[in-house]
């Protein structure tokens, strides 16, 4: 057996399911289409607006497609894709022409295609008004349930940064919000 | 509920929302990255046919040989085949200008040298154009290459371009204005980016002060980035910044400091500017405050006048925001907002000594708006690109462009010839506006005789007006309320009249001076004629009278 890497899926109850199976040339169809809507979802969490964010996912695959040889031979594909997602939805200048195309993609569609365009309740939106660097952690701590190690893989930190970020995170969330916060750490 | 409980509701929630968003079809997806690059192409041949058709005599026109770009364009204040004027300003056709259609990326001004780098049709490559006049552009003897340059700087007759847009960094030198470029420096100029994950090093702007070349953009680690060289081959970070996202510019400020300006917050927030007198220490960012949750796309070099966007609305116009204090403190600019209230500005600058704003006067990213550019002597009273320039002749785009295709957003001047341009290979066209037309030469008028007595026959007196706007309607008046006489001026500003001062007697004398006021075109100037007392003889005149 080669290589091990991280796979899973969204099952029928939206819970993340994760295996560790052989690595296999990956085709770059499927990798798309097993992690487009998280990805998306990801996006979304830091940037807010669901047209946006797709934009923000698809060129962070098609970045992923143009290096598809040396992507797939990574050990985990899907967080190099989150990671340049999440460096998509923090640069401003690209994230303004990203905009302007989904919103003229919005203006092309139907009413009815553009429902769930935004999330915009206070949970999100105060995950969106941290330090840009807790609210990734954070996101993809509660959006994609990962640990310690693996959000500092995908940012390319360190665990124990991660660890400070999603403390400071987490208190300030809780104040926000007027949640309790849990004793147990992240 | 604690907040990991709460974090997992919403989590949940959000993951059921997501399994309802259609997956597009991956090759869908690429198509339609790859279409953004096919267009380049197709404009490409367009412009290739384009040339084959065009008479040979425009064909020369664009040779390199300076003689016969003299000969084409004699002496300054001719524009190259299809141009316009209109007053100050003056519209001109890229193609005509040497620059074909092609795509604009920066655009700078040694003081003497134009600086223009842009990609032709189809081309990955950058071509770098000079220009001494702002009109009529000819292609570097040696460009960049291969590179695609993001940022160029001019200082006396050195310039630096930058290219890294594809991971690996260069740096192009130029000694001669421009002429020819070499490389100075290659790889990891700006930082080494880590393996595989991260976007490379971007350097979006360049500039020279104190000594220094300073480059800005963002690092290859995300965080925004300040770099600095003596000589533009070695360079060293000089900004200590942790937080992601890119220095957008990088002004002077009243007190002789340097600001760079970034928005590093989330969308529509400004959180980071770092003000320093030292470039090689940038030290720590210091808390900005804007209106309205705007953050500034684009500041004056005097740090006075910023753009203002709030990407959270679109569509919105952009408005102008004004700061007294260096850039710290920001409001918005309710004079201009209320004379343009459509207005959509990219860049804001100050270029010979004028306030220029560029952009368009619609923010609909794929219906382009006419090209728009205000100046300002003092940054209160605004003028426009004149109306006839403004046709919006554009197509819509099926890809939505930001700025959008219509908006000016290159910006220089050379000898007092303001130079706007746009970015889109689709804007066909730039403008320029000459400073010294209309601000350099004062409005006067001049008068002959310069005196006359107080008595005698009528007297016919001849003026002459100059520094006017051109082709403008001026008003004279002097001799009563009733105007004098309404001149047009010609293509200098100037203009000839004259009036009859009729006969007085000894009993109904001139009363003083005569003033002879001329209007026209936002200038006023006056000629006063003296009027040299007549001894009276000694004459009864009864009561005072006047004619």
């Amino acid at each position: 057996m080669g290589r091990l890497r991280r796979v899973g899926h969204v099952g029928p109850a939206g819970v993340e399911e994760s295996n560790l199976v052989p690595l296999e040339p990956q085709s770059f169809d499927d990798f798309f289409r097993s992690e487009y809507r998280r990805v998306v979802g990801l996006a979304m969490v830091l940037c807010g607006r669901l047209a946006v964010a797709e934009e923000l996912a698809q060129d962070a695959f098609v970045s992923a497609y143009r290096r598809w040889d040396r992507v797939r031979g990574y050990d985990d594909p899907a967080a190099w894709v989150r990671r340049v997602v999440v460096n998509l939805a923090t640069s401003s200048l690209r994230r303004r022409a990203r905009e302007a195309r989904a919103l003229a993609r919005l203006a092309r569609r139907r009413p009815a295609e553009t429902l769930e365009t935004e999330i915009d309740d206070e949970f999100w939106r105060a995950i969106r008004a941290l330090p840009r660097r807790q609210a990734q952690c954070v996101a993809l701590r509660y959006l994609e349930d990962r640990d310690v190690e693996e959000i500092a893989s995908v940012l390319g930190i360190a665990a124990p940064t991660v660890r400070v970020h999603l403390h400071a995170a987490r208190t300030t969330l809780a104040e926000r919000i007027g949640a309790k916060l849990d004793e147990e750490a992240p | 509920m604690t907040l990991d409980e709460r974090a997992r509701s919403h989590a949940a929630t959000l993951r059921g929302q997501l399994e309802s968003i259609q997956v597009p079809e991956p090759r869908t997806v690429l198509r339609r990255a790859r279409r953004r690059y096919r267009i380049g192409v197709v404009v490409g041949v367009v412009v290739l046919v384009a040339a084959i058709a065009t008479p040979i005599a425009v064909i020369a026109g664009r040779d390199r040989s300076s003689t016969k770009i003299e000969a084409v364009h004699p002496h300054r204040g001719k524009l190259p085949p299809g141009g316009e004027t209109n007053g100050s300003w003056a519209s001109i056709a890229k193609d005509s200008a040497g620059l074909g259609n092609a795509q604009l990326d920066a655009l700078t001004s040694d003081g003497a040298t134009l600086l223009l780098a842009g990609r032709k049709p189809g081309a990955q490559d950058t071509t770098i154009w000079w220009s001494e006049d702002g009109a009529l552009w000819t292609e570097a003897d040696r460009s960049p290459s291969p590179a695609r340059v993001t940022a160029i700087g001019a200082h006396s007759d050195t310039a630096l371009a930058v290219s890294t847009p594809s991971g690996t960094a260069s740096v192009w030198q130029s000694e001669d204005h421009g002429r020819h470029w070499d490389r100075i420096a290659h790889g990891d100029v700006f930082g080494k980016p880590r393996p595989n994950n991260r976007p490379a090093a971007s350097v979006s702007g360049i500039l020279w002060r104190d000594g220094w070349w300073i480059a800005y953009g963002g690092a290859a680690n995300g965080y925004e980035a300040i770099w600095i060289s003596r000589d533009g081959t070695e360079w060293r970070a000089a900004l200590n910044s942790r937080s992601s996202g890119s220095i957008d510019g990088i002004v002077d400020t009243p007190d002789g400091s340097l600001m760079a300006y970034a928005v590093t917050g989330r969308l529509g927030t400004i959180d980071s500017a770092w003000i320093t007198k030292d470039p090689t220490d940038w030290g720590h960012p210091v808390p900005l405050t804007t209106p309205n949750r705007y953050y500034l796309s684009s500041v004056t070099p005097d740090s006075a006048f910023g753009v203002g966007q709030n990407a959270d609305r679109h569509g919105d116009a952009t408005p102008l925001l004004l700061s007294a204090d260096g850039g710290r403190k920001w409001v918005e600019d309710s004079t201009f907002g209320a004379i343009f209230p459509d207005a959509w500005i990219w860049t804001a600058t100050k270029v010979a000594n004028l306030y220029v704003l560029g952009g368009t006067t619609t923010s609909d990213t794929t219906q382009p708006g006419p090209p728009m550019a205000w100046i300002s002597t003092d940054g209160k009273s605004w003028g426009a690109i004149p109306a006839t320039f403004v046709k919006p002749t554009l197509p819509p785009t099926s890809i939505p462009q930001l700025p959008p295709t219509g908006a000016l957003g290159l910006i220089a001047a050379v000898d007092q010839r303001i130079v706007m341009m746009g970015f889109a290979a689709e804007l066909d066209r730039f403008y320029t506006f000459d400073v010294a037309s209309e601000t350099h030469e004062t409005p006067s008028v001049t008068c002959s005789p310069k005196s006359v007595p107080s008595t005698g026959p009528s007297v016919r007196v001849s003026c002459s007006i100059q520094g006017y706007a051109v082709h403008t309607r001026v008003t004279v008046t002097g001799l009563g309320p009733a105007p004098l006489a309404s001149v047009r001026t010609d293509d200098a500003g100037r203009a000839s009249f004259g009036f009859v001062i009729p006969e007085f007697g000894v009993c109904a004398q001139l009363p003083g001076d005569v003033t002879v006021n001329a209007s026209g075109g936002g200038a006023n100037a006056s000629a006063t004629i003296a009027v040299t007392p007549v001894p009276l003889p000694s004459l009864d005149c009864g009561p005072a009278s006047s004619r």
